[in-house]
């Protein structure tokens, strides 16, 4: 079992439409992802890295290949059947949580779902949201009264407190400003070191990615053109969209 | 042409009870590019509604004046305002997609926007824009509608709608932060570019200095509602001298791949109306000296201002 | 933004302002419109005479100190009828407004949601109802079932549901897309759960704007009914039957219509005003 990858993407394709229309948007894509590690995926929009997120956690059903987790194979799963392993965060982050409820209320809603017992429920979130460096009072605010950084801390917190095994980020950062990113970032940081931490971490952002990650898959058009250790693309890419790529990244002159 | 194409003059902005902008001045001089930096909630976008027309906002600038090309445009009627804006003043917003309409086709949109500022649309002109701005497919980009174009695409259409129109002053807010990262590089060349062969002034919002240190003259860097320094863009970069502007470098990654460092908090919502030093709850320097000295921007060394002396040796 | 708990009037902005004075006037026509309700509810207390009670002695009496509103052609008092109609054409109009909102608000639910087969069968169905005139179906409708309250409600509702199934709708495509209801989806909850606690709760203040708009229409149409004897029957007193019935004495009595058709003029007027304060009040909020 414990030589099985965590996550295992094989073949993967998806396309949408039929016949004239048909649309492919991912082909043969094949990543494995051990436990505890960070992988970055960079591309544009439109490469298809979201799409690939929607079908590592079945939100939407892949066209061709397998996805096995810890070695069995979960391909044509629902929703409700992966959710103990998999949480999702997602670039807007405001609109991630329900307007009309509270921060509590959903991640209440969150923990009763996938845990069943609240009984500590209230001391286990705002554990979680001290991790994530922010005050609990802040919790019986509704996401419109917080900022755009204390909210994706928020989403965080709530993926986290269900202890799932693999958390999808995409785009995580690109909403917020650079001080509020650079938080975020310190507080996974610190999470991975403390209790460890498997992530696909999805962004444009080739910089930030090799700050944080241990592998990173640079995508376009559906498939992935190279992959490799953040020295080994940073300092000696190989394709040339990876070196366009590196060439368009604005370091402070 | 005036001295300065723009002259922001002790600005200050209310809204409602709460001052977003207090006591903002600097200068944008001909084929110069200003960027103001600064987090979300800092004021940076007020103070361009502020050039262009605080309307619709429901705020009010409370004193000081926005001088265009020698003219005080503070104060404009509705109608001169429509006036100035396009033909003067050329605008970037951050969402293109909210600029063109979806579904009319570039030139409908261009021909229109040109003879609502009664200018001339000329189809070759535009063309010309188009290739000198080095735009892919130049002869048939007019009749493609917007839904089709990538974001980055849809912004440079916007920068080529500006240019058609010779405004003296272009605003761009953001005009680049939402684009991935290869389109980014290409507006931001674009716009240097306009400086270097339209001798174009701009003046350029972002919450990067990554990007900001690409493209930009002068630097200015905002922190609740107050301008905390401002200068050479060399200077500013090179010996930071505010914390707050020292700390807004080291939160971007860099090329060491080191974790970048962030700024716990956020700017406080009153910040402009304090008597202190706005930035102490988040300052790793404050002492108590901090809380009570007046705000005010100290010339540390020829065209580099800060209003804190903590970076200095 | 924080608000302090003392508004001072001078330091608000022109907007918050404007916001203050709608909220005041939508909360005094609510006030207006509770009293409506309450005076429609206790009529039968409030009535000085017996609405159903001819008196051969005073037929076509003129408006006086007795009868304020005057006599009909059988000598009924028509201020008791007006108010016990009171009851019969605002609740009527109430009950159909929530009936169909309900049925409505669910159909246009179930459509967004899931899309496909029934959505197109459903909105199909919506699409051939809205393209009749809604009156001269609702007519054909209750000239068949014949006259009563309640076919006549029947009539009307035929058509009244479509406008908050496509309302409904429509909010419902624009959040499923929305991230989060696909976090709630991936908590591995049922679409059940999604459609009551996410879904409608985000969709519902739109609705009853809707809503509390479509009453004055709804009372309209009722009254309408009733004037062409397809609603209320006789002698039961309705504003819309009591206006068919005066029309013969119009020159002798002209109280017997003015009364009746005045008080659907008000009461149309006052619930289409509320309905509109409260949809500016919702559109302001969003902003």
């Amino acid at each position: 079992m414990s030589s099985a990858p965590l996550l295992e993407v094989r073949d993967v394709a998806k396309h949408y439409g039929r016949g004239k229309k048909r649309h492919e948007v991912l082909t043969d894509l094949n990543i494995s992802l051990n436990e505890g590690e960070v992988l970055g995926i960079i591309g544009e929009s439109g490469c298809g890295k979201s799409v690939l997120l929607n079908l590592i956690s079945c939100l939407e059903p892949v066209s061709a290949g397998q996805l096995f987790f810890k070695g069995e194979e979960y391909t044509g799963k629902k929703p409700k059947d992966v959710c103990r392993w998999f949480q999702v965060i997602f670039q807007d982050s405001e609109a991630a949580f329900d307007p009309k409820m509270t921060i509590r209320q959903s991640m209440h809603e969150n923990l009763r779902l996938l845990s069943g017992d609240s009984k500590d429920a209230d001391a286990k979130i705002e554990a979680m949201i001290e991790i994530m460096g922010l005050n609990p009072a802040l919790a019986d605010r509704y996401p419109r009264q917080l900022s755009g950084g204390q909210v994706q801390r928020m989403s965080i917190a709530r993926s986290l407190v269900t202890e799932p095994n693999l958390i999808l980020c995409d785009e995580m950062t690109s909403a917020l400003d650079v001080s509020a990113q650079a938080m975020i970032l310190q507080y996974l940081y610190k999470l991975r070191q403390k209790r460890g931490l498997t992530m696909i971490f999805v962004s444009h952002d080739m910089a930030l990615c090799s700050t944080f990650c241990d592998r990173m898959a640079i995508m376009k058009d559906g498939k992935i053109v190279e992959i490799g250790t953040p020295e080994q693309i940073m300092d000696h890419p190989q394709h040339e969209y990876t070196k366009l790529l590196l060439d368009a990244v604005l370091y402070v002159k | 042409m005036a001295e300065n194409i723009l002259e922001i003059n002790n600005l200050t902005v209310t809204y409602g009870q709460f001052k977003i902008i207090t006591e903002v001045s600097f200068k944008v001089k001909p084929k110069e590019i200003v960027c103001i930096a600064g987090e979300s909630g800092c004021g940076k976008s007020t103070l361009i509604k502020a050039v262009l027309g605080l309307k619709q906002l429901g705020a009010q600038i409370e004193e000081g004046s926005v001088i265009l090309d020698g003219r005080d445009i503070t104060r404009l009627g509705v109608e001169e305002r429509r006036q100035i804006l396009g033909t003067e003043i050329g605008y970037v917003p951050q969402n293109t997609r909210g600029s063109f309409n979806n579904i009319r086709s570039y030139e409908v949109q261009y021909k229109e926007t040109m003879l609502a500022h009664g200018l001339p649309f000329v189809k070759a002109d535009a063309i010309d824009v188009f290739k000198k701005l080095n735009f892919p497919d130049a002869d048939t980009i007019l009749e493609y509608q917007p839904w089709e174009m990538s974001g980055g695409m849809n912004q440079r259409m916007a920068i080529g709608l500006a240019v058609l129109q010779k405004p003296k002053l272009m605003l761009a807010d953001e005009a680049t932060s939402v684009l991935d990262v290869t389109s980014q590089k290409e507006v931001i060349e674009e716009l240097s570019k306009l400086r270097d062969e339209l001798g174009w002034s701009i003046l350029f919002i972002t919450h990067n200095l990554g990007v900001a240190s690409h493209i930009a003259d002068k630097l200015g860097v905002m922190y609740a509602g107050r301008m905390v320094e401002y200068g050479a863009i060399r200077k500013v970069l090179d010996h930071p001298i505010h914390p707050y502007t020292r700390a807004l470098l080291a939160a971007i990654p860099g090329k060491d791949r080191k974790l970048p460092q962030g700024l716990e908090g956020r700017p406080p919502l009153d910040g402009a109306e304090w008597t202190g030093c706005n930035f102490v709850p988040r300052c790793r320097f404050a002492c108590e000296a901090c809380k009570t000295k007046k705000y005010q921007l100290i010339e540390v060394e020829p065209d580099h201002f800060a209003s804190c002396s903590e970076g200095m040796e | 933004m924080a608000e302090s708990k003392k508004i001072d009037k001078s330091k608000l902005s022109k907007k918050q302002l404007k916001k203050l004075r709608l909220k005041r006037k939508t909360y005094i026509l609510g006030g207006i419109v509770a009293l409506l309700l309450i005076a429609s509810l206790i009529a039968p207390m409030l009535t000085p005479w017996d609405p159903y009670a001819t008196d051969p002695l005073n037929m076509r009496a003129a408006p006086s100190a007795e009868h304020i509103f005057g006599t009909d052609y059988l000598g009924r008092d028509v201020f008791s009828r007006v108010l016990s109609g009171a009851r019969t054409s605002i609740f009527a109009t109430l009950v159909l407004v929530i009936i169909s909102f309900v049925i409505g608000s669910a159909i246009g639910i179930i459509c967004g949601y899931y899309g496909g087969f029934v959505d197109n069968i459903l909105m199909r169905i919506t699409d051939i109802l809205l393209s009749l005139p809604q009156l001269v179906l609702a007519v054909a409708v209750a000239g068949m079932m014949g006259g009563s309250l309640t076919n006549a409600l029947i009539a009307i509702g035929i058509t009244s549901w479509t406008s908050y199934a496509r309302l409904a709708r429509s909010h419902t495509m624009r959040i499923k897309q929305l991230p989060y209801i696909d976090s709630v989806r991936m908590t591995g909850s049922g679409d059940l759960n999604i459609l009551l606690r996410h879904v409608f709760p985000n969709l519902i203040g739109s609705m009853l704007v809707n809503a509390t708009l479509e009453i004055g229409t709804t009372m309209l149409s009722i009254a309408g009914l009733s004037f062409l004897g397809l609603g209320v029957a006789p002698p039961a007193a309705e504003w819309g039957s009591m206006v068919s019935e005066g029309r013969a004495y119009l020159q002798l009595a002209p109280w017997t219509v003015f009364a009746p058709a005045a008080s659907i003029l008000v009461a149309v007027m006052i619930f289409n005003y509320f309905g509109e304060c409260v949809c500016d009040l919702a559109n302001m909020n969003e902003v």
